[in-house]
């Protein structure tokens, strides 16, 4: 492996023990924020997107420019989106937290990246249709820092902070609706 | 079983993600489902990836595979060192179907929107990307409908 190659296997290796220690591969933490019960995944997605936005864009401005901004394909995406989220209830995993539960020795998780597997292959089969049809309308890579006409910089900050204090807000709402 | 703090995890990974965008790229997952796919094929002899330009695409070792192996390590490690949950219990046949079914319409969502909760939501969300945004608040809506109307068939 060369040195990128070592980089991705430390950056992945910590990915995977945070997401198992946080208990990003609990079934029922899963469900608990699809039921709106435990909002303690929502909270640390919200948190990561703040970080990372602010790193992100803070090494852009350097020069560093390694984006994968997703085109603005509205059907493509509401429809992956609302397949996505279906599957994500019904078997209770995402992608990466399913490989981890896998790992972790759960066969429900197993059973969840062998599903995934198979939709991954039916999907490749199923492409040439699914773009004629989801294709159109394409507004292209567009981000919140594009379309306001503002600096990506500047603009990342905000919406870094504020999505780790509406993170922060969740939590305050949820322990207020406990007592 | 304790997790770890929200705040704690979600700092953390975030700052995993710039690293990976440093490195390469921000942090995604799905697509190596299809990259399996296609070294599993290839392994077992099938002419499928060469007749697919999909799976051919996908059919080599690249970065983010490297980092999903890793993670599924890293996960692992951590639930031998600190513990682990159970999952839920397979007593049924619909149990499995449900299981294999769920993956299998989330992964070819997935397929469509160009990234899962990693791809899409962590890292299109760090980016700012509106597709991204798009394909969050669908995922969220759909799972939450979803999820309600499982209870009601109970």
């Amino acid at each position: 492996m060369n040195s990128e190659g070592v980089l991705a296997a430390l950056i992945g290796f910590f990915f995977g023990f945070a997401l198992q220690r946080a208990g990003a591969s609990d079934y029922g933490r899963l469900h608990g924020m699809l039921g709106l019960r435990d909002l303690g995944l929502l909270k640390l997605m919200m948190t990561s997107i703040g970080v990372a936005a602010v790193g992100i864009y803070a090494f852009a401005a350097q020069g560093v420019r390694h984006f994968t901004i997703k085109p603005l394909k509205v059907l493509a995406m509401t429809v992956g989106g609302f397949m996505f989220g279906k599957g994500f209830a019904m078997c209770g995993y995402c992608p990466g937290t399913g490989i981890v539960g896998m790992m972790e020795g759960k066969p429900d998780a197993l059973l969840a990246v062998i599903g995934g597997l198979l939709g991954s292959l039916a999907y490749a089969y199923a492409k040439p249709s699914i773009d004629r049809a989801l294709d159109k309308p394409d507004y292209g890579e567009l981000t919140v820092s594009s379309v306001a006409k503002t600096d990506p910089l500047v603009t990342a900050i905000v919406y870094g902070i504020a999505m780790v204090l509406a993170a922060f807000m969740i939590d305050r709402i949820g322990q207020a609706l406990r007592r | 079983m304790r997790f770890l703090h929200w705040f704690i995890a979600g700092a953390f990974i975030g700052i995993l993600n710039v690293l990976s965008y440093v490195v390469r790229k921000p942090l995604g997952v799905s697509s190596s489902f299809v990259t399996a796919d296609a070294m599993g094929l290839k392994a077992a002899g099938s002419p499928a990836v060469e007749q697919n330009a999909f799976l051919k695409k996908h059919s080599n070792v690249d970065y983010q595979f490297i980092l999903v192996i890793f993670m599924a390590l890293g996960g692992m490690a951590s639930a031998l060192l600190f513990g682990r949950s159970r999952g839920r219990p397979m007593r049924s046949l619909t149990d499995v179907l449900m299981q294999l079914i769920g993956g299998f319409v989330m992964l070819f969502g997935a397929r469509i929107g160009r990234g899962c909760t990693s791809g899409n939501i962590l890292s299109g969300g760090a980016q700012m990307s509106l597709g991204s945004l798009l394909f969050a608040a669908a995922t969220f809506l759909s799972g939450i409908l979803t999820l309600r109307f499982m209870r009601c068939l109970r």
